[in-house]
C-alpha cells in the first residue's frame, strides 16, 4: 500500500525542465512550496490576516487572537474528522448535527438525569461513536453515496433532537463540573485568557497528523480514497477504514460540542447550524481533494483560522458583519482556485506562470483533481 | 421457479396495498362521518383553529407559542393546530395558509413576516369569512386596507423598543454609544424594535449603531470584542436574538467587564436567565409567547363560539431582573417561559 502512496507522489515529482535549472535552486524550492496542499491556504491566511493586521491595530492582540483560538478550535475539531473521511472519499454532512445532539445528551444525563459527569460524557461520545458506526454501514453495506446517507441521517437527528427537546436549551446555571472545566474553561484568569478547546484541538491535530502521515491506517485512508477497489486488491480493509472515518468525524463533532458546552455553560438544540458546511470549506480551502485521495490536517487547520479570524477581523477593519459568509464563500474559491493551478506545478510552469503565458496541456492535466 | 415466485410476490404486494389502501379509506371515511355525527353541533366543531407560523416549533421561543396554543385548545376543549415551516420561511408559511383555508378552518391565527408576501394568502382567509387574528409579527404600517384592521395579539415592537430604552437610558451616562447586536440581518421585527431603541436613546443624548452578532456565540464573542475595541464609547449592548445575548454575557464575563458594560435584551432563554441571576446581564424584556399562543386562540374561539370581536392584547414589555428572575425561571423549569 505504502508503495502506491509513493508511487503517486512521485508521479507528481518535477520533471526538471531546462529552465528549471538555469533558475536554480530558488525556482524548485518555490515551485516545491506552491505544491503543498496547504499553499492556497496558507496564501490566503497571510493574505486576509496581513490585510486585517495592517489596518487595524487591534488584529494582533491577545484579545483578538484567544478568541480566535476557540472559534478555530471550535470549528476545526469538525474539520479534522472531516478531512480525514474526505481523504478516505466520504462525506459527512452530520458534523453539524453532531455538534448539538451530543452536547444536549451529556447535558441532559448530567443536569436533568443526574449523572456523573464523566459517565454522561463518555456515553455521549458513545452515542456520537454510534451514529459514526450507522453512517459507516448505511453507505459501505447498502451503497448509498455518504452525501445522501449523512444528508438524511442529518435530517433525521435534527428532527428528533427537536422533537426531544422542544427546542429548550439546557443551562447548567452554576453546577459547572471540573471535568467541563477543564474542557472549556479558560487556562488562566485574565481577559486575554486562553480557553481549553483550543489546548485539545492541538493535541488533537498533533495525534492525527501523526495518524495520517505515519501509521499504516493512515495509508489505508489514502489509499482508499484514492482507489478503492485497488485497496481492496491490495488487502485494505476499505470498508471498515470508511466505517471508522466516519465514526471519528461523529466522536471528533460530538467532542467540539461537549468542550463548547464548558465553554458557555449551556447546550443549545439549534446549536451547530450550518457548521458542516463550515468544516467542508475548512477542508478544501486547506488543499483536500473532494474526490478523495488527498488532503492534509495542516491545511484544514488554516482553514479553520481564516474562518475564525474573518468574524473578528471584518468587524475590526468596519466591514459590517452579515458580510462574514460572503467573505467566506469568496475565500474558498479563491483559495480552490490557488489550490488547482499549483498543485503538481512545475519548476518549468512556475516561470510560465511568472511570465503570465497561458497554462500548457500537461500543467492542465497534473492539475486536475483525482 | 425463481421468476414465477417473484411474480407470485409481486401480485400478493400488489393485492395487498389494494386491500390496506382500500381499508385505510374506508376508515377515514367512517370516522369523519363519525366525528361529525356525534359532535354536538357539528357545522361548528367539525372545523379547527389554526396557529399559522412562519418557523416551527424547533426554538425554545416557537414551541413555547406551540404550547400557550395547544393549552387554550384542552382548557376551551377546541381542536387548536400550530403550523410552521422546520426553519424561518414565508414562502412555506404562505404555502401552510393556502392548505389550512383548504380545510375550512375555524380560525386563523398568523404572524405578518411578510406583508406584501401574506396579503395574498390572508385576503383570501378573509373572503372564505374565515376569522384571522394577526399574532406575534404586527401589521407595522396598520391602517392599511383590511388586514391592517385586524386585531393583534403579541407585542407592539416599536413600543418595546421605546420601553426598553427608556429603562435602559438612566443606567448610562450621556455621550456614551450602544450597539444594538441582532443574530441575523434584516429581520422586519428587530428593525421596528431598533427604531424605538434608537429615538428613545437619541432623545437622552446617547447613540445607537446595528451590529450582526450571528448565529453562533462562540464567534460572536469575538465580534462583539472587535466592535467594542474599534469604538470603545460603547457601554451598552442590546440584544435582539438568544445568541447575541449569549455572546454578549460571555464577552463580559470573559474580559471581566461586568459594571463597565452594561446588558439588556429583548425575549428571554434559559442563558439568559443565568446571566441575569450572575448579574452579568441587567435585565430583559419578554414577550410571553406563551400568552400570545394561547390568547390568540381565546380570541378566535370566542368568536367563532361567541360571537365577539377578536380584541388586541398586548403580551409584551415584562421586564425581567434580578428581582424577578428567581419566579422567571419557576416558568422557564416549566418550560413555559421563553
Amino acid at each position: 500500500v505504502k508503495t502506491i502512496v509513493d508511487q503517486d507522489t512521485r508521479d507528481a515529482a518535477p520533471v526538471q525542465g531546462a529552465v528549471a535549472r538555469i533558475l536554480g535552486l530558488l525556482g524548485r524550492g518555490s515551485a516545491r512550496a506552491m505544491r503543498q496542499k496547504e499553499f492556497g491556504a496558507i496564501v490566503a491566511l497571510l493574505v486576509t490576516g496581513g490585510v486585517f493586521a495592517a489596518w487595524s491595530p487591534y488584529f494582533l492582540t491577545g484579545d483578538t487572537l484567544s478568541n480566535a483560538a476557540t472559534v478555530t478550535a471550535e470549528y476545526g475539531f469538525l474539520a479534522v474528522g472531516v478531512t480525514m473521511l474526505m481523504i478516505a472519499g466520504e462525506f459527512d454532512l452530520t458534523t453539524g448535527v453532531m455538534f448539538a445532539l451530543v452536547p444536549m445528551l451529556m447535558a441532559h444525563l448530567y443536569v436533568v438525569s443526574h449523572w456523573p459527569v464523566e459517565l454522561a460524557f463518555l456515553t455521549a461520545l458513545l452515542a456520537a461513536a454510534g451514529c459514526g458506526l450507522l453512517n459507516g454501514i448505511l453507505t459501505v453495506k447498502f451503497r448509498i453515496p455518504s452525501f445522501i446517507t449523512t444528508l438524511g441521517m442529518s435530517f433525521f437527528w435534527k428532527g428528533l433532537l427537536v422533537g426531544l427537546t422542544a427546542g429548550y436549551p439546557i443551562a447548567l446555571s452554576g453546577r459547572e463540573p471540573r471535568l467541563l472545566r477543564y474542557m472549556g474553561g479558560s487556562v488562566w484568569s485574565a481577559a486575554n485568557a486562553l480557553y481549553y478547546p483550543a489546548i485539545w484541538y492541538l493535541v488533537v491535530v498533533v495525534v492525527f497528523v501523526y495518524i495520517l502521515e505515519f501509521t499504516s491506517w493512515g495509508n489505508y485512508i489514502f489509499a482508499t480514497g484514492s482507489n478503492a477497489l485497488a485497496a481492496k486488491a491490495l488487502g485494505v480493509p476499505v470498508g471498515r477504514v470508511k466505517i471508522g472515518c466516519f465514526m471519528l468525524s461523529s466522536v471528533l463533532a460530538g467532542l467540539a460540542g461537549c468542550m463548547i458546552l464548558g465553554y458557555q455553560s449551556s447546550a443549545d438544540p439549534s446549536q451547530g447550524t450550518d457548521f458542516e458546511m463550515f468544516a467542508i470549506v475548512a477542508a478544501v480551502v486547506g488543499g483536500t481533494s473532494l474526490f478523495g485521495g488527498s488532503g492534509s490536517i495542516a491545511g484544514s487547520v488554516i482553514g479553520s483560522m481564516i474562518i475564525a479570524i474573518s468574524g473578528s477581523g471584518l468587524v475590526l477593519v468596519g466591514a459590517p458583519a452579515a458580510w462574514y459568509q460572503a467573505f467566506v464563500g469568496v475565500i474558498l474559491i479563491l483559495a480552490v482556485i490557488v489550490n488547482l493551478r499549483t498543485s503538481g506545478l512545475e519548476a518549468s510552469s512556475l516561470i510560465r506562470l511568472i511570465k503570465g503565458s497561458p497554462l500548457t496541456r500537461r500543467r492542465t492535466e497534473t492539475a486536475a483533481p483525482q | 421457479m425463481n421468476i414465477s415466485l417473484k411474480r407470485l410476490y409481486g401480485r400478493v404486494g400488489l393485492v395487498s396495498v389494494l386491500v390496506v389502501g382500500i381499508a385505510v379509506s374506508v376508515g377515514a371515511l367512517t370516522l369523519r362521518t363519525g366525528g361529525v355525527g356525534t359532535a354536538q353541533g357539528a357545522s361548528k366543531t367539525a372545523c379547527k383553529y389554526y396557529l399559522v407560523s412562519f418557523q416551527g416549533p424547533e426554538n425554545i421561543f416557537m414551541s413555547t407559542e406551540q404550547k400557550g396554543a395547544l393549552q387554550a385548545g384542552k382548557d376551551f376543549g377546541i381542536p387548536v393546530v400550530f403550523e410552521g415551516p422546520p426553519k424561518f420561511s414565508v414562502p412555506q408559511q404562505v404555502n401552510l395558509l393556502r392548505d389550512v383555508l383548504a380545510s375550512h378552518p375555524c380560525g386563523v391565527a398568523t404572524g405578518l413576516a411578510d406583508p406584501k408576501a401574506l396579503n395574498a394568502p390572508i385576503m383570501a382567509l378573509l373572503q372564505a369569512k374565515i376569522p384571522v387574528v394577526l399574532w406575534n409579527v404586527q401589521d407595522f404600517k396598520p391602517g392599511s386596507g383590511p388586514i391592517g384592521n385586524l386585531a393583534y395579539v403579541g407585542q407592539d415592537e416599536l413600543q418595546s423598543g421605546t420601553k426598553l430604552a427608556s429603562h435602559l437610558a438612566p443606567m448610562l451616562k450621556k455621550g456614551v454609544q450602544v450597539v444594538y447586536g441582532v443574530d441575523y440581518a434584516g429581520e422586519l421585527v428587530a428593525q421596528e424594535r431598533y427604531k424605538g431603541v434608537k429615538a428613545t436613546l437619541a432623545a437622552q443624548g446617547i447613540s445607537t449603531s446595528e451590529l450582526v452578532v450571528g448565529a453562533n456565540p462562540t464567534a460572536g464573542v469575538g465580534i462583539l470584542q472587535a466592535y467594542l475595541q474599534t469604538h470603545p464609547n460603547v457601554k451598552a449592548i442590546v440584544s435582539n436574538g438568544a445568541t447575541t445575548a449569549q455572546a454578549a454575557a460571555l464577552y463580559v464575563q470573559q474580559k471581566h467587564l461586568q459594571g463597565k458594560v452594561t446588558l439588556a435584551s429583548f425575549d428571554m432563554a434559559p442563558p439568559i436567565v443565568t446571566a441575569i441571576k450572575s448579574g452579568i446581564q441587567s435585565f430583559a424584556l419578554d414577550q410571553q409567547p406563551y400568552l400570545q399562543g394561547y390568547m390568540a386562540m381565546v380570541n378566535l374561539f370566542l368568536y367563532h363560539a361567541r360571537g365577539f370581536q377578536p380584541v388586541n392584547v398586548n403580551t409584551g414589555t415584562f421586564f425581567v431582573d434580578k428581582t424577578n428572575v428567581a419566579a422567571f425561571e419557576k416558568l422557564v423549569n416549566a418550560g413555559v417561559g421563553a
